[in-house]
């Protein structure tokens, strides 16, 4: 990773603070690598630490007006930028931010109007959420149907090959006598489709015995994971 | 380092950084000379420096150097104010420490 990169990659870690405080970050660590000498940006980019921890200490600096002045404790660092143990052998235990962090309390009026809002898009909210799981729902039996009718389609096949084989088998034994030489070919034919028919029904259903279930649980887990993942947002909006 | 560095004790050896430079200094400066006497990642400082600037206790202006815009950090009245204050709690402090290792305030 070169140095562009690097801020590159530090900007659209930080696009989730305000455009005002990103840009002094971004103008800070440039004038860093500019004081650290340009033969020296490789250097520089290691004393400063991957982009994810440098954007995690950037975030520390926006944590104004929830910090509690005074008391900090060591493991505080570590929790706010995610650093390891080893880490913080190498450096003092330092908590930049200066304190415990205060839970933001919501205004009361923010609540009531969440709730109105709430109140007004249920109506449209309501259906929505209902046709959304409607969909997933559809899809994860259509993928099952898939699975199932798939796996159901080649065992026929198999048995389809089996039965016309055994069927084939009996014809030329009928016809032994009155046309031995087509009836020999015949059997052969016979013998060689019952043989197939056999192995291939045999081998789909061992397959689908196999296979079906995992693949089943797979779409079930899928599912599951796509409506926790939609809870864990909404919580994380909620917060 | 076997003592930790508060984030009080932080802020006043920046602010003492800062303060020896008449014209002020800047980011990378003050990185290396608070490293001179503390242990501390290179990338530690920013938000502590954003900090103290919005705490008013330092001023920032930008001047060129080699044809590039470099932000100089400068302390405020109000900054030194603050160091007064933090460097007078460190001899009360540091004194009380010294005194007790050394057994002097045992006898009393």
């Amino acid at each position: 990773m070169n140095r562009i990169e690097y801020m590159q990659r530090l900007e659209e870690l930080l696009a989730d603070i305000p455009a005002e405080e990103r840009e002094d970050a971004i103008n800070y660590y440039n004038d860093y690598f500019d004081a650290g000498g340009e033969d020296n940006e490789e250097e520089t980019i290691t004393a400063l630490g991957s982009p994810e921890q440098l954007a995690a200490t950037i975030k520390l600096a926006n944590t104004e007006g929830e910090v509690i002045d005074g008391e900090f404790t060591e493991t505080g660092y570590i929790d706010n930028l995610g650093r390891g143990a080893n880490e913080l052998d190498k450096y003092s235990q330092i908590n930049v931010s200066g304190g415990e962090r205060v839970k933001k309390k919501k205004d009361p009026a923010t609540i009531i109007l969440i709730i109105i809002l709430t109140i007004f898009a249920l109506p449209i909210l309501l259906p929505l959420g209902f046709a959304f799981l409607m969909v997933v729902i559809s899809f994860a039996i259509a993928a099952i149907a898939i699975v199932f009718s798939l796996a159901a389609a080649f065992v026929a096949i198999g048995i389809a090959a089996l039965i016309s084989g055994i069927v084939g088998i009996c014809v030329a034994i009928g016809a032994l006598v009155s046309n031995p030489y087509g009836a020999l070919l015949l059997m052969g034919i016979s013998l060689m489709l019952t043989a197939f028919g056999l192995v291939f029904a045999l081998g789909c259903i061992n397959l689908v015995v196999k296979l079906v279930p995992p693949v089943i649980r797979g779409i079930v887990r899928a599912v599951c994971n796509l409506f926790a993942w939609i809870k864990k947002k909404l919580q994380r909006r909620e917060s | 380092m076997v003592f930790n560095t508060g984030a009080a004790l932080l802020d006043a050896i920046v602010l003492a950084v800062v303060a020896k430079e008449n014209e002020g200094t800047y980011g990378y400066k003050i990185t290396q000379d608070v490293r001179t006497v503390i242990e501390l990642s290179e990338s530690t400082l920013y938000p502590v420096l954003r900090r103290l600037q919005k705490d008013e206790c330092l001023e920032t202006y930008d001047q060129q150097f080699n044809g590039r815009n470099r932000r100089y950090y400068k302390i405020t009245e109000r900054g030194t104010a603050q160091l007064g204050l933090y460097r007078d709690e460190w001899l009360a402090y540091s004194s009380k420490v010294t005194g007790i290792f050394s057994g002097r305030n045992e006898e009393e």
